[in-house]
């Protein structure tokens, strides 16, 4: 058979923290002798190679005897490649947004030594602790144990990234839940497993809410206690419940990605299409329409295209004030920050990365999160509607009678709001750009005009 | 599914990432959820509710929580006038009736009555909705906008989804199938892909207009009228949209076609005096007397049974008379709606009168006895007809077609 180095190379860390490959000389022996003579399946599928020579090793290992402890070592260097990769997967697919690198996650699970002698325990003997063969294959459990990691956790939530808990995951499942995630059960096994989750939730929803209301606010989900595990399941050792438990919770979960790939509303904003909200108002009837006399319809058109940008001045002007305050209030400087990322991302164009650098701001989803581009959008657009719409009629009531003016209402709201849309769709565009963008839509230049007398405001007050 | 777990590789597709509409609940919210959740914990033990709703209902508190922090995370303040996490149930009995039910979240903002949905750490592919079977009419059991909320409990984090309209919702379930669910009260489950107003529309529905009543009844009122429709169908009685009964050829003495195929019956003129048998409207028309409320002389009426589905549930009695006044001839159209014969008239009933463009007449029925009786009378020019309506105790609308008054020459 021919066997892959992973099995005596080390993924290692240099005191400096840069990855390196170790070589581990003991261990490549070993393998040459041990592991070449098993026999290779026909197909040369490299997945069941794998299997009978980890399932070689880890038995090696488990019996205990004289060179247990090289078998060992053989399949810690094969998990240092697989917890590696791991990291740099889970980099390449959130690091850019996020404002991380796999050289970050890195430190926070390679902790192998790469000494025969164990002193500790690092995570590669932790995940074959708790492997069962009979259960998954090994490159898979690895993957679920390093995913939960509990500083890989930490680490990815402090940047806004969540991977919810399998207990976390078990709590908010309902019973009656089970039978629809995990179709193909036996009724035996469908059975079994809500019996366990009824008792999972009596014992631990139980403690957590109690929890809850001590402490005031939540923390993570930690594995159910071996007290709680007995509860769960009296007769049981607590071992096995709890590997049923996460059994169970890896099913539940990949029910979930399921779910969430056809629910596009729970994906990152960024992913989806950038639609700006409308304001749906009724269609008018045509049939009221009466002509006005031309002059006096001249100067209220007149008045119309003055409220139109100055209102639309008045609300964008409101509007940031309003969030620069609030930031202010929450973290001083925020809302100057807040001010300064409006500022560059409309009027100089810049990348959200770009502007994460320029403001000293960690990542681009922070940008992201201050700026909440469509609802600030979005609330510009209400102010600015509803101001326009008292402003008009006021004005509508010097040329027209009120009972007029209450039939032709809903035709002055459509008219208004397809005004402010194509205002609003045209700044939406403008926005989906991602570098180099151009201030050339109405928004974008209003905003920009009226930025510096904001900034000044803002930094005016105490 | 397999024991085996599937290798989910090296993907992260179950990470939850950071949505723009994702709000940290501030430590107010959590007190404010934590308050929620024990007041109604409180009420369903006092109830002797089952227990193991708890969970739901502190998932439920931290979405209401959550939508009204995320509502003031803004620059427009929104007034949030009412906020709710109760059972619609009254007594035990009720409770133990509906074991689904678990506490509405609802919020009441500006005109906007909204529901709030919470969905856990399971994401799903449909939502719950309860519609309260103590509200008035089942369109008042349906909030304005329905909001899916998901919750992370774990880490104190909720995210504002989609919303839903009410007539969105009418349009996609149907009249029929919401009425079931209301008088059943149990859950109806609705599609999350039905739901697709964005975060920020709900912010500008809220911000900008005042939820539409009127359109909304008038949906809700075309979707009766086919349900009506269907009943009539399935009931074996023709469905007739179109016609009107002309209720002038009652002082002729004749039933024109469209009362006819109604089967309606007409009445023997009111001042005939010894007739051999008493009748069960000679006994109403006494009791009216008796009140003051007289028929003129010229009056002729009709009645008819009202059946769903072959079932008679009261009888409507009508008449009219003519009306000279200044300007137009007018007509009077005085309605009475009494029990089947040998039952009472069910509390809550309701007798209501359109013309073509609202509501002009409404009456409702208090106390069920068995002497009472709903009547009330409108009246227009001759040109105008009249549109009458039962509504029955648990919301479901009858209309009767309309009534005119084309003198007959």
């Amino acid at each position: 058979m021919a066997l892959t180095p992973r099995y005596w190379q080390m993924v290692t860390l240099t005191s400096a923290g840069q990855r390196k490959i170790k070589a581990m000389p003991v261990a490549k022996r070993w393998c040459q002798i041990h592991l070449d003579n098993l026999e290779s399946t026909d197909d040369s599928d490299r997945t069941s190679d794998d299997k009978k020579v980890q399932t070689y090793l880890w038995q090696r290992w488990q019996a205990g005897e004289q060179e247990s402890s090289i078998a060992l070592l053989c399949l810690r260097c094969w998990l240092s490649h697989q917890i590696a990769a791991i990291c740099s997967q889970l980099a390449s697919q959130f690091g850019q947004r996020y404002g991380f690198t796999t050289a970050e996650l890195l430190p926070l699970v390679l902790d192998d030594d790469g000494r025969v002698t164990l002193t500790y325990q690092p995570l590669s003997v932790s995940i074959l602790e708790r492997y069962d063969p009979s259960q998954a294959a090994l490159n898979t459990w690895a993957s679920r144990v390093t995913k939960a990691h509990p500083e890989i956790n930490r680490f990815c939530l402090e940047r806004g990234l969540y991977r919810i808990s399998d207990w976390a995951l078990l709590n908010d499942t309902s019973v009656g839940r089970l039978a629809r995630a995990l179709p193909g059960l036996s009724t035996a096994a469908l059975k079994q497993k809500e019996t366990l989750l009824t008792a999972y939730h009596q014992v631990y929803r139980r403690d957590r809410i109690i929890q809850r209301q001590q402490s005031g606010r939540a923390s993570r989900c930690l594995a159910p206690t071996d007290a709680q595990l007995l509860e769960i399941s009296p007769g049981s050792p607590p071992g096995v419940v709890l590997q049923q438990l996460s059994e169970l919770a890896s099913q539940l979960r990949e029910h979930r990605i399921a779910v969430r790939r056809g629910m596009p509303m729970t994906r990152s904003l960024d992913a989806t299409i950038d639609n700006q909200p409308y304001l749906q108002v009724a269609d008018p009837s045509p049939s009221e329409a009466e002509a006005e006399s031309g002059a006096a319809q001249d100067e209220f058109v007149q008045r119309y295209r003055a409220h139109f940008l100055a209102s639309l001045d008045e609300a964008i002007a409101a509007v940031a004030r309003s969030y620069a305050t609030g930031y202010e209030k929450r973290q001083p400087s925020k809302g100057k920050l807040f001010l300064s990322a409006l500022d560059l991302f409309h009027c100089r164009g810049l990348s959200m990365g770009a502007i994460a650098q320029k403001i000293g701001l960690s990542s681009q989803v922070q940008v992201t999160r201050l700026l909440k581009l469509k609802r600030f959008r979005t609330e510009v657009c209400a102010h600015w509607f509803n101001q326009l719409k008292q402003q008009v009629k006021a004005d509508a009531l010097q040329f027209i009678a009120p009972a007029r003016l209450s039939t032709i209402t809903k035709q002055l709201e459509a008219v208004l709001t397809e005004e402010t849309e194509a205002v609003m769709s045209e700044a939406a565009a403008e926005a989906q750009v991602s570098k180099n963008r151009q201030a050339k839509s109405k928004f974008a230049q209003r905003l920009c005009a009226r930025l510096p007398s904001v900034l000044s405001a803002v930094k005016a007050s105490p | 599914m397999t024991a085996i777990i599937l290798d989910s590789g090296g993907y992260f597709d179950d990470m939850t990432p950071l949505n723009d509409n994702t709000v940290e609940l501030l430590d107010a919210a959590i007190a404010s959820a934590n308050q929620l959740a024990q007041t109604a914990s409180q009420t369903a033990s006092r109830l002797s509710a089952q227990p193991g709703k708890e969970w739901e209902t502190a998932l439920k508190a931290l979405a209401i929580a959550g939508f009204e922090q995320w509502l003031g995370e803004g620059a427009t303040p929104l007034a949030v006038t009412h906020t709710a996490l109760e059972a619609s149930t009254e007594t035990a009995a009720d409770l133990a009736a509906t074991p689904a039910a678990t506490p509405a979240a609802t919020l009441r903002v500006g005109g906007y009555r909204l529901g709030i949905l919470a969905m856990g750490g399971l994401s799903d592919d449909r939502v719950e909705i309860v519609l309260d079977p103590t509200a008035d009419s089942w369109m008042d059991a349906i909030a304005h906008l329905y909001v899916i909320v998901e919750v992370q409990e774990e880490v104190n984090q909720v995210c504002v989804l989609a919303g839903l309209r009410r007539d969105q919702l009418l349009q996609r379930i149907g009249a029929e199938r919401l009425q079931q669910a209301r008088t059943s009260a149990e859950p109806l489950a609705v599609p999350v892909s039905y739901f697709d107003i964005e975060p920020e529309q709900i912010l500008l529905y809220l911000n900008c207009l005042e939820p539409v009543e009127a359109r909304n009844e008038e949906v809700a009122r075309e979707a009766t009228e086919q349900t009506t429709l269907a009943e009539r169908a399935r009931s074996g009685r023709t469905a007739v949209t179109e016609s009107v009964i002309n209720a002038a050829a009652w002082l002729q003495g004749q039933l024109d076609n469209a009362a006819e195929q109604m089967r309606w019956v007409l009445l023997p003129p009111l001042s005939t005096a010894m007739r051999p048998v008493r009748n069960s409207v000679d006994t109403v028309l006494e009791t009216l007397a008796e009140q003051g409320i007289n028929l003129p002389a010229v009056a002729r009426g009709a009645g008819s049974p009202i059946s769903i589905g072959g079932t008679c549930i009261c009888q409507i009695y009508a008449w009219v008379w003519p009306v000279e006044t200044a300007n137009e001839p007018e007509w009077t159209l005085f309605l009475l709606l009494g029990p089947q014969v040998g039952e009472i008239l069910p509390a809550g009933i309701q007798l209501r009168v359109r013309d073509r463009n609202e509501v002009i007449a409404q009456e409702v029925l208090a106390q069920a006895s068995s002497t009472a009786y709903l009547y009330t009378q409108v009246q227009g020019e001759q040109q105008e007809q009249f549109r009458v309506g039962v509504i029955l105790p648990d919301g479901m609308e009858i209309t009767l077609p309309a009534f005119g008054f084309e003198q007959v020459l």
